[in-house]
């Protein structure tokens, strides 16, 4: 899957006692995610990452501009077939009251995938996640907030879309299983040829997984390119700034 | 039927009970007596007002002024259901004044037609009293069931928003939201069920019983009744909350963002 961007823009509005005040979240930006590739998305808090992932999933509509997936817009496709084809792992683990098992036959329900299929995916994933098994029959409230957002991870995972968004994914992570999830990462793209969007602030993590990066800050597109070239010389004294820790965003 | 009648002159005996909860209101310093003349004379004029209405109604015995009157009560009940909702939605009166035209319809038929066997079908001692119980029931069903979804959506928009993303549509995404707006609806309805006969005995039961009625004709009457009223609730809430979650989503599945925000 291939992904291209075109001077996408989101204003957003928020009214507070009957005045309307106008924010520019993403402002004209324009970028491309090449086929198998795993691309991350870095910027300072409130820079627009989160909404970026949520115009692909189409669980916003972009004010202006528009995202081509394989040529086609995505304004155009039928919205189930987009969001199966492109997952999504939100920044909170917003799983569904329930057991484990519930949560991640969730999707796979919806696709009609039968139960055998299911659990041998299922077990599957567990595995490479290091996860006993027994956590299935676990009431999600029972479980610490690392393990919520691994089952939220697996959730989306275990579907095998052809795209997957992770918006943080191992922000409440210990650094054993963030390494896991990182493998993981790393291994659905070469194994499976699943185009990445990963969101982060955190650099170490852009450098590790990612081919190419996009730099937003304040909505605005400030630097895209190979990670590598990104980090090592970064084109623009914003790319410093927030690289180098100097950049607060509020 | 034999049943001792209220005279005038009787009514007004019956003054002295707003006065002895007036006296003791007085004396412990509520600060309540206003409340309480006006909504003694509110009730006084209201059900002397009605009174005259239906006696007219059941006079003329015209079906096309008994559904009048029964269209005027659903209007009503429509506009009173919207109060108790603090957020508004699209289309909203029209929503709830539709499911409780549809919901009264059905039931009537259900109840007037197949059991009562009412004829001819707009018999206004039979029509009017159990459209008004279907329809106060059904108005406070679909007024709790909304008011719920609201405040659910915006409580559960993670789950709402994980489901379409998951490729649930939005009906099915709203599931969450609407179970627990479901059960507000109807527990009410369901309780009542659980106690009635024990601890209460219901009013229009009361009502027959006074009016000289079989204590058994009478609950039959009663049992029928909350059927009745447990089915035109769960058809209002239904239709609510079916056409309710439709305005909360955009065409594209999407949860629009009015409804996760404040007020
Ligand atoms: N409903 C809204 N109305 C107005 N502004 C909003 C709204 N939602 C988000 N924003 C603003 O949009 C900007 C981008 O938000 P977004 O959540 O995309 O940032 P982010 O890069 O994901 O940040 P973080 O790293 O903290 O998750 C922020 O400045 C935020 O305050
Ligand atoms: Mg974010």
């Amino acid at each position: 899957m291939k992904l291209s961007f075109q001077n996408l823009s989101k204003v957003k509005f928020t009214a507070k006692n009957h005045i309307f005040k106008e924010s520019q979240v993403l402002n004209d930006i324009s970028f491309k995610i090449e086929e198998k590739e795993i691309f991350a998305v870095i910027g300072p808090s409130g820079s627009g990452k989160t909404t970026l992932l949520r115009l692909v999933n189409r669980l916003e509509e972009p004010t202006g501009g528009d995202i081509l997936l394989d040529g086609k817009s995505i304004l155009k496709m039928e919205v189930f077939k987009l969001r199966r084809k492109i997952g999504m792992v939100f920044q909170v683990p917003a799983l569904f009251l329930g057991t484990v098992e519930e949560n991640l036959f969730y999707g796979l329900t919806l696709r009609k995938i039968n139960r055998e299929d299911g659990q041998i995916r299922i077990k599957k994933y567990l595995s490479y996640l290091e996860i006993d098994e027994e956590i299935l029959s676990r009431d999600i409230n029972t479980l610490s907030l690392g393990q919520q957002q691994r089952i939220s991870i697996l959730r989306t995972i275990i579907l095998e879309p052809e795209v997957i968004l992770m918006d943080e994914p191992t922000s409440s992570l210990d650094p054993s299983n963030t390494n896991l999830i990182l493998s993981l990462i790393k291994e659905l793209n070469q194994k499976l040829g699943i185009t990445i969007i990963y969101v982060t602030h955190l650099m170490e993590q852009a450098k590790i997984l990612s081919h190419r990066s996009l730099v937003l800050i304040n909505g605005e597109k400030v630097e895209e390119g190979e990670t590598e070239k990104i980090f090592s010389s970064p084109a623009k004294q914003e790319t410093r700034d927030f690289i180098f820790g100097k950049l607060v965003n509020f | 039927m034999s049943y001792i009648k209220i005279s005038f002159i009787d009514l007004l005996v019956s003054l002295s009970l707003i006065g002895s909860a007036l006296l003791i209101i007085y004396l412990e310093k509520i600060k309540l007596e206003k409340d309480i003349l006006i909504g003694a004379l509110r009730a006084f004029l209201q059900l002397l007002l009605i009174g005259c209405i239906l006696k007219i109604i059941f006079d003329l015995n015209k079906w096309y002024l008994i559904l009048t009157l029964v269209s005027i009560m659903i209007l009503i009940a429509g506009y009173d259901a919207l109060r108790r909702v603090k957020k508004r939605i699209p289309y909203a009166y029209l929503i709830v004044a539709g499911a409780l035209t549809l919901s009264a319809g059905i039931t009537l038929f259900l109840v007037l037609g197949l059991v009562l066997k009412v004829k001819p079908w707009f018999t206004p001692q039979y029509l009017i009293p159990i459209a008004g119980m279907i329809i106060g029931n059904s108005m406070s069903a679909a007024s709790l069931a909304l008011d719920r979804l609201l405040s659910e959506v915006k409580l559960r928009r993670y789950e709402i928003e994980a489901a379409l993303s998951l490729g649930a549509g939005f009906y099915q995404a709203s599931h969450f939201a609407l179970k627990e707006a479901f059960r507000a609806a109807l527990i009410p309805t369901l309780n009542t069920m659980m106690i009635v006969g024990v601890v209460q005995l219901p009013g229009m039961m009361t009502g027959q019983i006074i009016a000289g009625a079989n204590p058994q004709d009478a609950v039959r009457y009663q049992i029928l009744v909350m059927y009745m009223i447990l089915s035109a609730s769960t058809l209002t809430t239904f239709l609510t909350l079916r056409c309710s979650s439709m305005q909360i989503f955009t065409k594209f599945h999407q949860l629009k963002e009015e409804y996760i925000l404040e007020n």
